[in-house]
């Protein structure tokens, strides 16, 4: 908590520089009593006062989150895609569209899990972005092709069990997807 | 050209014992842990997807500039449902189209029945 320009944590003080809002000292975050657990940006969703359409927006970078290496990894891999031409797999596929790579991004950015593994980026026939994971004898593709959906297969045993949809702006789903993926871990 | 808003269009049905080959892009192409690789089920999301049928045309004059060239059985998609329709068009006599919008399921079982008949080939 701040008290004037004071961060209070309890263990230690630290104050922020005025204009950056950069703590003097690192000492909070190396501190192993203090609350040292990474916090990741999530999305907030906005309507739109036009079309009435939800939106899902990533909100400011904060200096003090933690940027996990699987999503830096991840975030970079999505960018190469930008660089798929018209006609990329010569079948008359789409580049692909900023809006799809924006609810790609965001839907990696809500999910607030230090130790999952980066996701293969593929691109979809037709025009998307398709992720996939593998734990063990488990499988999920999270697929964006839809403007406002998020597409999943689950897979056991190299067998689809399940899929489905869900809003690109319903980020609880999403988690659970990754909880199903990796159940020993929760 | 074989177009279904032709009055005079005739359904073809490929049988289920002809292969099909779908061409597969560098970037979609994931690979196993043994080493070796296999096609995205990526590759096989869509409406209407694309294919050649095998016996009217040639490897090499399936794969165009692709990475690697993917077979299966037609029996395959039958199998889940889908009808396979020649659909040859001047460009490509062997086109076909395994008709309907595959499910996400079912384009992975297809990308898992995939042998390559041409293996990928990195840039």
């Amino acid at each position: 908590m701040y008290e004037g320009n004071t961060l209070i944590s309890g263990q230690n003080e630290v104050e922020p520089i005025a204009a950056t809002g950069i703590l003097q000292s690192d000492a909070f975050l190396s501190n192993p009593l203090s609350e040292t657990k990474p916090r990741y940006k999530t999305p907030c969703v906005v309507k739109t006062t036009i079309s009435g359409d939800e939106i899902a927006i990533a909100p400011p970078a904060d200096p003090d989150e933690t940027t996990a290496p699987w999503l830096i990894k991840t975030t970079g891999d999505l960018d190469q895609l930008t660089n798929l031409p018209d006609n990329w797999d010569s079948y008359n596929s789409p580049s692909i569209s900023s809006r799809l790579l924006m609810n790609a991004k965001n839907f990696l950015s809500s999910l607030e899990f230090e130790n999952i593994s980066p996701p293969r980026v593929v691109p979809v026939s037709g025009g998307g972005i398709q992720f996939e994971w593998q734990y063990g004898n488990r499988e999920l593709e999270v697929e964006f092709v839809e403007e406002r959906f998020v597409g999943y297969l689950k897979i056991v045993n190299d067998q689809p069990t399940g899929e489905g949809q869900f809003s690109i702006s319903d980020y609880d789903s999403g988690r659970l997807l990754i909880k199903w993926l990796r159940p020993r871990q929760f | 050209m074989n177009d279904e808003s032709d009055p005079y269009f005739i359904k073809i049905l490929v049988p289920k014992n002809e292969s099909l080959w779908r061409r597969i892009a560098e970037s979609q192409i994931v690979k196993l842990e043994i080493g070796t690789y296999r096609p995205s089920s990526a590759a096989f999301k869509g409406i209407d997807i694309s294919v050649d049928i095998a016996s009217k045309s040639t490897p090499e004059r399936s794969i165009k500039t692709s990475s690697g060239l993917a077979g299966f059985l037609a029996k395959v998609p039958i199998t889940l449902g889908y009808q396979v329709i020649e659909n040859p068009i001047p460009e490509n006599p062997a086109h076909a189209i395994i008709k309907g919008k595959i499910r996400r399921g079912h384009a992975r079982t297809i990308a898992k029945a995939c042998q390559w008949v041409i293996e990928p080939r990195f840039t």
